[in-house]
Formats: structure tokens, C-alpha cells, sequence
């Protein structure tokens, strides 16, 4: 199970952040918020990667691959995994699971990655907002309940 | 060397090797062997492999054993089991093989047989006998007679003869070789086969994984097998698949354990957990892990620790270091993960050591490969290993780092901690024993050395921690990873505050907390700042707590109980901490409140003048959770621009007021700021604004910009349509790289001066909005711009923020001097010369008041008087007027009365001008002023004959509506010249009015006709007074001159009719009698006339013009012209010009030039036309049929 995502922009401010789990107090909340900002760095080594990876062969069969805006695996830590997704516009999803939850453990790597998709779906969604202001952090409810229950349903 | 025991161990990674048997001729075959075993690895041989598997090439080693038919191997132990069967024999007999050497080889190959074996071989040593090869046909071998009797169909290569290269080197090359190739063709295609097998029995294994029975070790231990093969093979890429494979089962079942049921094997992996050595990697197989396996004894941490160094060991044959890191995280995790899913009873923290152990481990190992893999760069080695294996070396130490601390955490040993309890050295004791002897011919320490002496004692865990923390902070650095860097930073502070250190904590955490503002993470900065200030109590440093406090206390994002508790801690803090300071400490207004808006209230008068106040209005949004007060709340001011005078008190110099009494504009409109103001708006490029909301300020988001789209439609050549697109129009507006605004760091608030600036004092400052209104007085002039702003609070807390200097935002003052200004009382008036008008002197004190009573010295060009309107005092040139003392912006008014007098002159206008000299300024002013005269007379010569007359005609120029009347007009003549006066002497005063009414006057000069007439001079004078106004009578003069009077000649000109009719008839000739007679003397003789008619009326034939003499004796010239009449009606006679006529002087040139004759006129008076006005009747011309019938 997820146990946070994150919506951060393209100058790696947060636009949102939700996260769930049976640790309501801040001090987990804040602790979430501290993987995903250090998540940015394996985030943004990765994008550095990927692009010198474009100039150098473009004729490499495996850059298809790079069509997939999903990252993968950030990183890990003792109790949370850290999977990272950017979208063409350098917006960057972060999804952080729990290794010591049941299902947290067991999460598939598909799983995670249509659980990022959705999120960006979402995202469009929100930003598609004629008040939102690009740029601006989300504050849509309707977002926040969706972004909730997509953490939820992951199981 | 026929053992896998016995083969050094130096030869990495080849632990095992195919074995091959050997039967028929031991003897021959040890001869052998050696160069055979030395042979078979220095060529790879190309390995086909079965369901279309990537073909390989693969490099064999081999050893070889004596065959032993007891000693049967079951095909699904791969490494134990001989691969290649191979008989050897030198047999050249036929008769010896045909007796004993057949029966041996066909017992061999019906063991073979029984045991399924189809991979053998039989070679033949010869050695190589000249005489034989040159036999042209050679009898049939031992060879041939072995194939005939055992070969099968495909099987004939298998049987090879080889030239013993021991007896015959030379020779034997081509056939050695061939042999060695054939030896590992058939090798590989023995594994192929064997593989096939296993692998097929293995699937078999797997399938049955979820029977109660099963047995996860065995199963290893099977699969493993193949990895051997592969490693053996030099496919290690492909053994550790099977390692992986292994691995992911493994994970599976244990995290399927914990929802479903849990297998009975796995309750193997549950057993306590005593050994906690660290993980080595070297291509060695951990014999003594194995064996555990193999026994079903191991723990988790053995099992994983096993899989772990048999995975590294594959990545070290591969060169892949940098791999061997980044799996090294994954495992531990992953081991820690199925640590506490399987329960499994440990002493707390071995599992921590056993991780800090794995990392440590494996960076050194890694850091030693990387290191040498740099040094000497093998082929195989990847060029950047270095890179790679730091990049993944940063996150290993950290996670050390971590597990140390966990540990120290557990035995007691962090800084700060109580010393360590019994049983917490009783664990240190238990974890150093778990941990193992590490290898003794190390000459660094190891490690497990490192951990156990961490362990021993606080300073050398502090020594180790540090070490670990700095390098991972290090390397995080190196490779760019910034924010993991400052999350150490962050242990490592709350690590140095413990110590007592604090100074260092506050510069790690002042780099995190920088960097967290700088990309918007509130919380985390909050967060931060909480542990800041902790620090900063700590430090006992007052100011910085303050400030933290402060802008804790602002802080949105924390809760409001923090918040108002830092509040408190804040007011405490001013009360306490810094009462006995002088000065206030300063800090960032931004922290706690927000500048909204500004606005400089616009002054009543429009602009701003010394020593008045100027108002700005302040909007600040306070954070802070209560209501402040606000000791002084202030915006400095700069000076942009200075005007030229310093003094304030001094006015313009050389200011030179336009006076224009004439003009109907009133001169009190005029102020010389608003001419400095309107300039400077237009021209100044520092243009000031009064007015700006912060908010404005900001650049406007590109996104928010529309974008132009339009559809198009593409058509292809025969018009039909090739595609529809729609297109942006301005797609660089969008996607411009925005300017990456890098956070600035906030420069060290500089207080700046304070003497002028506005400023309010004690305000309250409830949270959210505020308006503060300050005020400035003003006291020199120039361009002011608004600088830096700042709020005391609590009189020693002091906000400053620089966010309006920026802006352009100020004020202009200006000083407005005294005015002096001469005045009509009534403008719309002119100022008529020779009339008394009242004036006024109309002093104005500016910006500043007058202090001392002042006199204004007044003194007026000739012929312009002047006196107070008050008093009825005499009229003189010069006046001194005192001004009182009076306060600024007083007008006094002193009325005045002028009078110019009225000069004997015809001009239009009278300019007089008056001077003021005032105290305050070294010129004197001038004012000029322009006076009408009251009327105008003019006159005319009227002649009747040889009667003279003077018409007199007086009119008024004055532009305003003003009547006079005249009394009493006289013409006064000099010389002997009569005058008779012809104006009606009862017909009262006449009047004269600007509005076009004009009086006139005549009178007839009697003239002496016998006196010759000269130039005379005549005075024409009149009384008049303002009709409206009773007053005296003033005189008004006008004189004139007369010259050339006298008539001279008098002209008469007469029109006959023809003989016998009395009218005169258009068309007719008609004579034209032209008469002039000398009525006076005269010295011009000599005369032209010429007769000028209309020629629309009259036709002149003949000459119109001749020279006629008149001598003094001779009576009047009479000259006739023929002249017509062209139309009928009343025509006037043809008008006669006569002129002196001077004849071309030859005789005399210096007297006259001109060679020329030449004519000049007479004046008006010389000259009587008697019938100027005469009229003739001209009847129409009579009909022509009349005429001819007459």
C-alpha cells in the first residue's frame, strides 16, 4: 500500500502532498515529506541520466523505453520505497510505499506503475481547472478525496 | 591437479571444472595430460545451444580423471559427474588389437552403453613414422579396424588418431589441434545435453514447491548447480540469473508467509539467530554458508549473506562493482524486511550490525575495485567504474552510517546519553562475539574491527560515526545528490548538538533550512527552524532566538499552539534577553509580516512644500499569531535627486515674474513648482509613483498569457485535403525558459538611515492586515524616493525590509517662495495713460512665513506716478511699502493708486515700467506695464477753391468700453494765420466712446492771400473728463503741421454737346475743353496733364496727355481733347492729373542726374480740380435707321 504521494513542480516545489496510513500525527507526515524531497535528487540524477542517454544513441533500441514517463525504483529505505514518474512538462510524481505493511511488501512493480498513471490522470484533471493557477499548489478537494482513494485501492 | 580441492584458489572464480575420464592407457594419457590441460582454455569454442538460445562463446577448462566403472555419477549431479569419456591407446598393432586391445574397448563402450552415455571418444597416439607416410597407399590401421568394428552412423568423429606431439613435436601440430578442438566440441555438447536434463528434472523440483514436503535448501542446492555449471562456463552473466531466480523464490515465500500459510521448511529460517559475520566478497564460495545450507542449519542471515556473496562473486567476474553496491542496499533491506516477518529470535541490534557490517563491507570492497579497475584498466573493466561505484557507494556509507547510529543508540554510546548500563555492555559483548574473527592477515582493520572498537568505547564510536557520516556527506556532494547531503548535515547536526557543539549543528541546519526555503518545502523549513532555535537556547545566543522565534511564531504552516508558545517565548525574550541592549536587533520583515501596499497621500495643494507634512500610507499583513505593538514604525527616505538649493529659507534666485498687466490670465495662478512638477513628469525618466500594491509587482505568469491557435487546412496538389493541423501562433512565448530565479540569499540586513522618514509611533499590529499611516515633515526640497522600511517592535525587535526600493516610489518637495505681484484691481481693464487707476501690491508669503516686517522699495519710470489708495498723500516716483510679518501662505494686499501721465504723442501704446526691490531678493523685479493713450485726434486739409479748412476727428483705442467728453476743443495756430472756428457753439459737449463713437471739428484757415503761405504748425486741444465719472478736466493735446496749402492752379474741364442738340449721345465724338488757370504764384511753370477716364465709359482719341507752359503773365491754358462717351447714363468727366513736369536738364548735369524728363506730383492742397465731381448725361446712341432715314 501507498502510504503517500507526492506532486512536486518543475522547480521541485511541492504542489501537494496527501498521504495516508494509520500514522495520522504530523511527525510521520513530516517524515514523508523528507523521502520525497530526497527523492528528488535520485529523481533528477535519473532525468540527467536518461537525457545524455538520448544524445548520445537515439538509435538504441532500449530508448523506447524512454517513452515511459515512469522512473521506478527512486530508492529504498529500511521501511519505504520510493517510486518516481515525471511527466513531459517536468512535473514529478513521487509515490512512496511502506516495506513493513503486508501489502506495502508485496506491491508489484506494474502495480505502482498504473497507480502513477492514474495519478497523473488525475493531476491533468485538477489542473485543467480554468481557476487553478499553473504552478500554484493544489488544493482542489475533489483532488485530495481522489488522490486518497487511489492510495487506498492500491492494495 | 585432478582434484577441484586441490586447484589453487587464486584462479578466481574456477572452483570447478568438466571432468573428463580417461581409460584405456593410463600411462600414455599422463604423458599427456599436461599439455592437454594447458591446451584445452587458450581457444573458445563456439557453444550451439538447443531451443534457439543465444550461442555463446566459451572459453573450457578441463580436468581429467581415470575412469572407474564402479564409480557411476547420477546425471543430475552436473559437477560431481564426469562430462567426456575419452579411450586412449597407441596401439599400431593390428594383431595386438585384434587379441586384446578390441575386447577392452568393447567392454568400455558397453559400460558406456549401460550407463547411457553417448559422450565418449577414442583417440589413437601414433607416433609419426617417416616411412609410412610415404607409402602411397597405407594399409589399413588400427583406426580404421576400431571405427569398422564399433562406429555407428555419426559416430565416426569420435574417433580421432592423434601424432604424439611428446615424441614428434613438429608434425604432431595439425592433429594435436584438431584433437583439443574435438575435446571441447564434444564437451559442449555433453553440457548441452546434461543440461537439457537437469534443467528439465530442476522445472520438475520447482513445480512441486508448494507440496508440504518440499524443501526449499535442497532445492537451492539443486539450482545451484547450475549456476556452478554456468560460472564454470564463464557464463556468469547467466549464473546469476539462477542466483536471482533463487532469490525472488525466496523473497516470495517468506512474504507469502506472512498472509498465507507458511511452508514447513521455513520454520529452518526461523531458528535464533546467532551469527552475525559480516558478508566477504570474494569469487570464493563460502564453503562453510554452503554447508549450513546443506544441512538445513542455516539462519536467514547465513542464507542471505550466502546468496548475497555468491551474487557479488558473479558481479565481480563481470566487472561490475558499482552493481554489487546498488544490490547491496536492496538485500539489506530486503533481509530486514523478512527479519521481522519471520520472527526469527535475535539479540537486538544484530540485525543493525549485520547490515552496517554488509555496507561497510561492500564499500570497501568496492572502493579497493573501483580503485584498481582505475588504476590499471583491464579490456573488460568499464571505463567509468569509478563514477559508478561512488555514485552507489554514497547510499551504502550513509545506511552504515544509520545502522551505526542505531547501534550506538542501543549500547548507550551516542553523545549525551547517561554512561551505558550493564546490560547495555553485556550487549555490546553479545554483538562483538555474533560478530566473528575477522581475517588476521589483514593489515588494515577491517570492518568488523571498525565495528567492534565503535563499540568498545563513546569516543571511538563518535570517531566512527563522524567518519562515516562526513565521507557519505562527502560523496552524496561529489555526485550531486544535495539533498541526501543535507539530510546527513542534519543528523550530523542533532549528532554535534548532543556533543555540545552546537556551532557546527547551526551551520548544517542553516544550509538545509536555506535550501528548503529556497525550493518551497515550508514544512521542512519549518521543521528545521524548530531545530534551530533549539540550538540557538542552547547557544544562549538571545538575538538569534529572538529572530526564530519571531518567525516561528509566523510560521503558517505549524500549528497554532507552537506558534503562540513561540510568541510568548518572543515577548519574553525581548523583555528579558535584550532590555539591557542599546540597540535593536534587526532582522527580515518579510520573516513575520508582508508589505501589501504603500500609498504617498497626494497634498492639498498638489504637491509637496517644505515644512509640510507628507503622508504615506502603509498596508502590512502581520503573521504573528497576536497583536504586537509597534514601537515606531518607519520608512526611510533617500534622496534621488536634489534640486539646486540647498537653503531652505532661500527662494529662487533671478526669478524674473512675468507680469502682464495687459493680460486677462490672473497672475495669482502663477507657481513655479507646478512648471518643475510638470517637467519632470514628462521628462524625468525616474518617473515616482505614489501608489503600488507589492503584488503588482510580481511578473506576470506566462502560462496565464492566451494562445493564438489557428486551424488550418493543407491541400495537397490536386486539391483534394491533405491534412488539418492547428497551430500555435506564438509558441515561444510559452515555452521560453523562464529565468530560473534563483533564491538569493538575504543579504545581512543593513539598517539604513533613519533622520528623514516617515514614521508613526506606537501602533498596535493585529494579525492580518494593517494600515499604518506615517508622516514625514518635510524640510528640504528635491526628489525623495522611499527606502527601506522598518518596524520596532517592543521597542528592540526591529524589522527591515528593502522591499520598496525597488519600486521608484517617492515624492517630490518643493519650497514655493514669497510672491510679489502688481496687480489691476480691475483686470479686465486696460490701463489707460492720463486716467488715475487703482492697483494693488499683492505680497503672498510661500512655504516659509515672513518673519520680520519687511519693506518693499517701488519706484516707476519718468512720467508714471504713484501713491497709497488710502490716504489721499501727493503722487510721486517712489514709494516704500511695508509688508507685516505674516505666517506662510498669507497673502497681503496693499492697494496702490497710478497715474501716467499723458504725453503730447500719437503713439498706440505708453510702456512704463515700475521696480521693485524686496528684501528677500538681491534683483530688483521689474514689472512693465503698458498704458493706452485715452483717445486719438486726427486731421484733414479740405479745400474749396482757393478756402482752406481742417477737419479735426477724435476717436478712442481703448480696448474696454469708456466714454469722455469733450469741452472746449481749440485749434491754435502760429504765425499770422487766422483761424475762423465753423463748430456750432450751442451744441453742448461732444462725446467720444471706445465703442466707435468719434467727435469732429472744424475750423477755416484765413489766410493772408498776398502773404506767401510757409509751413505752419497747429495745436489741436481739447478738455475731456470720464463721462461716468465726475472729476477735473484734463487737457488733451494734439499738434500737427501743415505745409503746401496754397491752391496753385485751378482745373476746369467742360463737355460741349454737338452743334443743336442739348444732350450729349453715346458714340459721338464729342470736344473735351480742358481749363487751368494759375490762381497763385508759383515757381513750376512748367506743368503735364493727363487725362485719365474710365475706359469702360469714355473713349480718348488723340493724345490723353501733353506739357503746357504757364508763364507768369499768361492767362488760363485751354486745351481740347476729343473724347466719346461709350455707354449712356450719368458719366463723370475724365478726372485731370496735373504734376510738375522738370525737363531733361543736359545742360547742367550736376544738378539734375537724370537725363530724362520726369514729373512730380503736387500736394493735395496745391491743386483745385473745379469739376471733379461733374456729371454729364449721355443719351443711348440714336437708332441707325433714324439716322439714315433723316
Amino acid at each position: 500500500m501507498a502510504v503517500c504521494v507526492a506532486v512536486i513542480g518543475k522547480d521541485n516545489s511541492p504542489l501537494y502532498i496527501g498521504g495516508v496510513g494509520n500514522d495520522t500525527n504530523t511527525d510521520n507526515e513530516l517524515s514523508r515529506q523528507w523521502l520525497v524531497h530526497t527523492a528528488l535528487d535520485a529523481l533528477e540524477e535519473r532525468l540527467a541520466t536518461t537525457n545524455t542517454n538520448t544524445a548520445n544513441s537515439a538509435s538504441n533500441a532500449s530508448r523506447t523505453d524512454l517513452r515511459d514517463l515512469y522512473l521506478g525504483l527512486l530508492y529504498s529505505t529500511d521501511t519505504h520505497k520510493i517510486y518516481g514518474y515525471v511527466t513531459n512538462t517536468r512535473i514529478k510524481l513521487v509515490l512512496v510505499t511502506s516495506s513493513t505493511s503486508p501489502s506495502g511488501s508485496n506491491i508489484r512493480d506494474a502495480e505502482v506503475r498504473t497507480a502513477l498513471r492514474r495519478l497523473h490522470a488525475l493531476y491533468a484533471d485538477a489542473i485543467c481547472n480554468p481557476f487553478h493557477l499553473p504552478g500554484e499548489q493544489i488544493t482542489s478537494s475533489k483532488f485530495d478525496r481522489q488522490v486518497k482513494n487511489l492510495l487506498l485501492n492500491n492494495v | 591437479m585432478k582434484g577441484v580441492d586441490s586447484f589453487p584458489a587464486d584462479r578466481e572464480g574456477m572452483t570447478h571444472k568438466p571432468i573428463i575420464t580417461c581409460a584405456g592407457d593410463w600411462n600414455l594419457f599422463c604423458t599427456l595430460e599436461a599439455p592437454l590441460v594447458a591446451a584445452i582454455p587458450q581457444d573458445s569454442c563456439e557453444w550451439r545451444r538447443s531451443y534457439g538460445r543465444v550461442t555463446k562463446s566459451v572459453y573450457l577448462e578441463a580436468s581429467f580423471t581415470k575412469y572407474n566403472k564402479d564409480k557411476v555419477q547420477s546425471e543430475l549431479n552436473l559437477l560431481k559427474r564426469p562430462i567426456l569419456h575419452i579411450f586412449w591407446t597407441d596401439c599400431v598393432d593390428i594383431d595386438y588389437y585384434k587379441t586384446t586391445l578390441r575386447d577392452e574397448v568393447e567392454t568400455w563402450l558397453k559400460q558406456m552403453e549401460k550407463n547411457g552415455v553417448t559422450d565418449w571418444m577414442v583417440v589413437l597416439v601414433e607416433t609419426y613414422d617417416i616411412r609410412k607416410a610415404n607409402k602411397l597407399l597405407p594399409r589399413t590401421t588400427v583406426l580404421d579396424k576400431i571405427k569398422a568394428d564399433f562406429a555407428v552412423k555419426h559416430q565416426e568423429d569420435r574417433f580421432l588418431s592423434v601424432i604424439n606431439p611428446i615424441k614428434s613435436e613438429a608434425r604432431s601440430a595439425d592433429s594435436w589441434r584438431s584433437l583439443v578442438a574435438k575435446i571441447r566440441h564434444f564437451v559442449l555438447v555433453a553440457y548441452n545435453k546434461a543440461l537439457i536434463k537437469f534443467e528439465e528434472h530442476m522445472r520438475e523440483q520447482r513445480e512441486k514447491r508448494n507440496d508440504p514436503e518440499w524443501d526449499f535448501c535442497s532445492y537451492f542446492i539443486l539450482q545451484e548447480q547450475l549456476a556452478f555449471v554456468l560460472e564454470m562456463l564463464g557464463l556468469y552473466e547467466e549464473a546469476l540469473v539462477q542466483y536471482d531466480e533463487l532469490d525472488a523464490l525466496f523473497s516470495q515465500f517468506v512474504l507469502n508467509s506472512n498472509v498465507a500459510e507458511s511452508p514447513k521448511w521455513l520454520d529452518t529460517f526461523r531458528q535464533p539467530i546467532t551469527s552475525w559475520q559480516a558478508v566477504r566478497l570474494t569469487a570464493l564460495i563460502p564453503q562453510h554458508l554452503r554447508e549450513l545450507i546443506i544441512k538445513k542449519k542455516a539462519s536467514l542471515l547465513d542464507f542471505r549473506s550466502y546468496l548475497y556473496q555468491r551474487q557479488s562473486a558473479m558481479l565481480l567476474l563481470m566487472y561490475k562493482p558499482w552493481e554489487i553496491a546498488s544490490r547491496c542496499l536492496s538485500t539489506v533491506h530486503n533481509t530486514l524486511v523478512e527479519l521481522s516477518l519471520l520472527g526469527a529470535s535475535t539479540v537486538d541490534g544484530a540485525a543493525a550490525c549485520w547490515a552496517q557490517l554488509a555496507c561497510a563491507e561492500t564499500w570497501r570492497a568496492c572502493d579497493r575495485l573501483a580503485a584498481s579497475a582505475a588504476t590499471n584498466p583491464s579490456p573488460n573493466a568499464h571505463g567509468n567504474a569509478l563514477e559508478l561505484c561512488t555514485a552507489t557507494q554514497a547510499p551504502l556509507l550513509h545506511n552504515a552510517k544509520d545502522k551505526l547510529h542505531e547501534l550506538g543508540k542501543l549500547c548507550g554510546l551516542l553523545p549525551g546519553s547517561p554512561d551505558p548500563t550493564s546490560e547495555q555492555l553485556h550487549l555490546v559483548v553479545m554483538l562483538s562475539a555474533g560478530m566473528g574473527d575477522s581475517e588476521a592477515n589483514n593489515a588494515q582493520p577491517t570492518p568488523t574491527d571498525r565495528l567492534k572498537e565503535a563499540l568498545c568505547s563513546k569516543t571511538s564510536f563518535q570517531q566512527y560515526y563522524l567518519e562515516l557520516a562526513e565521507l557519505a556527506m562527502g560523496t552524496y556532494k561529489h555526485i550531486g545528490r544535495l539533498r541526501f547531503a543535507r539530510q546527513i548535515g542534519r543528523d550530523l547536526a542533532s549528532f554535534y548538538s548532543e556533543l555540545g557543539e552546537t556551532g557546527k549543528a547551526v551551520l548544517f541546519l542553516t544550509d538545509a533550512l536555506r535550501s528548503y526555503e529556497e525550493e518551497g518545502w515550508m514544512d521542512l523549513a519549518a521543521q528545521t527552524r524548530l531545530e534551530l532555535v533549539a540550538a540557538a537556547k542552547k547557544m544562549n545566543d538571545v538575538d538569534r532566538y529572538t529572530k526564530l522565534s519571531a518567525r516561528i511564531a509566523s510560521t503558517v504552516e505549524l500549528e497554532i499552539l507552537v506558534r503562540n508558545f513561540y510568541f510568548e517565548e518572543m515577548m519574553k525574550s525581548i523583555r528579558e534577553g535584550l532590555s539591557e541592549k542599546s540597540e535593536p536587533v534587526l532582522t527580515e520583515l518579510n520573516d513575520c509580516f508582508k508589505v501589501v501596499s504603500a500609498t504617498i497621500l497626494p497634498s492639498e495643494r498638489g504637491v509637496y512644500i517644505t515644512d509640510n507634512k507628507v503622508q504615506c500610507c502603509l498596508t502590512i499583513e502581520s503573521y504573528l499569531p497576536k497583536t504586537v505593538v509597534c514601537t515606531r514604525a518607519a520608512i526611510s527616505t533617500e534622496i534621488s535627486k536634489q534640486d539646486k538649493q540647498t537653503e531652505r529659507r532661500t527662494p529662487v534666485k533671478n526669478y524674473k515674474t512675468d507680469l502682464s498687466v495687459n493680460g486677462s490670465i490672473g497672475t495669482q495662478s502663477y507657481s513655479p513648482k507646478k512648471s518643475v512638477g510638470d517637467a519632470s513628469v514628462d521628462n524625468d525618466p525616474s518617473y515616482l509613483l505614489t501608489s503600488i500594491r507589492l503584488d503588482d509587482l510580481k511578473p506576470k505568469n506566462p502560462l496565464l498569457s492566451p494562445l493564438n491557435f489557428t486551424s488550418k487546412l493543407h491541400y495537397k496538389e490536386d486539391k483534394s485535403l491533405q491534412k488539418t493541423t492547428v497551430e500555435c501562433q506564438n509558441p515561444k512565448l510559452t515555452l521560453k525558459r523562464s529565468e530560473s530565479t534563483k533564491y538569493r540569499k538575504p543579504s545581512v540586513t543593513v539598517r539604513n538611515n533613519y533622520e528623514n522618514a516617515f514614521s508613526v509611533c506606537n501602533i498596535q499590529l493585529t494579525p492580518g492586515i494593517n494600515e499604518l499611516c506615517l508622516e514625514y515633515v518635510a524640510n528640504k526640497c528635491g526628489t525623495f524616493k522611499l527606502g527601506q522600511i522598518s518596524l520596532l517592535v517592543e521597542e528592540k525587535l526591529e524589522f527591515l525590509s528593502n522591499a520598496l526600493i525597488t519600486t521608484k516610489m517617492g515624492y517630490e518637495v518643493v519650497t514655493q517662495g514669497i510672491s510679489v505681484v502688481l496687480n489691476k484691481v480691475e483686470p479686465k481693464k486696460d490701463l489707460v495713460a492720463g486716467l488715475e487707476h487703482d492697483m494693488e501690491l499683492v505680497v503672498t508669503s510661500g512655504s516659509s512665513p515672513i518673519l520680520e516686517d519687511a519693506t518693499i522699495h517701488m519706484k516707476t519710470s519718468t512720467g508714471l506716478l504713484l501713491r497709497f489708495g488710502a490716504q489721499l498723500s501727493p503722487m510721486c516716483r517712489e514709494l516704500d511699502v511695508a509688508i507685516p510679518a505674516c505666517e506662510a501662505f498669507v497673502t497681503t494686499r496693499v492697494p496702490l493708486r497710478l497715474f501716467a501721465s499723458l504725453q503730447p504723442r500719437r503713439e498706440k501704446t505708453v510702456e512704463h515700467t515700475v521696480w521693485l526691490s524686496c528684501p528677500w531678493w538681491e534683483a530688483v523685479m521689474e514689472v512693465p506695464l503698458h498704458f493706452s493713450p485715452p483717445m486719438i485726434a486726427s486731421w484733414r486739409l479740405l479745400t474749396s477753391n482757393t478756402r482752406k479748412f481742417v477737419h479735426v476727428t477724435v476717436k478712442s483705442t481703448v480696448a474696454h468700453l469708456i466714454q469722455f467728453e469733450l469741452i472746449d476743443p481749440k485749434l491754435e495756430c502760429d504765425s499770422n494765420t487766422t483761424l475762423s472756428d465753423l463748430n456750432p457753439k450751442d451744441a453742448g459737449n461732444m462725446l467720444v466712446a471706445s465703442d466707435g463713437t468719434t467727435a469732429s471739428f472744424m475750423w477755416e484757415l484765413l489766410k493772408d492771400p498776398l502773404v506767401k503761405a510757409g509751413p505752419m504748425k497747429a495745436t489741436f486741444r481739447v478738455q475731456y473728463r470720464p463721462s461716468e465719472v465726475e472729476g477735473s478736466l484734463k487737457t488733451f493735446v494734439c499738434p500737427f503741421d501743415i505745409q503746401d496749402y496754397t491752391t496753385l492752379f485751378v482745373i476746369r474741364t467742360k463737355l460741349e454737346p454737338g452743334k443743336g442738340s442739348e444732350f450729349c449721345r453715346a458714340s459721338q465724338v464729342y470736344c473735351l475743353q480742358l481749363t487751368v488757370q494759375r490762381v497763385n504764384e508759383t515757381e513750376h511753370t512748367s506743368l503735364m496733364y493727363e487725362v485719365l477716364a474710365d475706359q469702360t465709359m469714355w473713349a480718348v482719341l488723340g493724345r490723353t496727355a501733353g506739357v503746357i507752359s504757364m508763364e507768369a503773365a499768361s492767362g488760363p491754358q485751354q486745351v481740347s481733347l476729343d473724347v466719346m462717351p461709350l455707354v449712356a447714363g450719368y458719366l463723370p468727366l475724365p478726372t485731370v492729373r496735373l504734376s510738375k513736369y522738370i525737363a531733361a536738364n543736359t545742360k547742367d548735369p550736376k544738378k539734375d542726374i537724370s537725363a530724362h524728363p520726369r514729373l512730380e506730383p503736387f500736394s493735395p492742397g496745391q491743386v483745385y480740380h473745379a469739376g471733379k465731381a461733374t456729371q454729364v448725361h449721355v443719351l443711348p446712341p440714336a437708332p441707325k435707321d433714324h439716322d439714315a432715314a433723316s
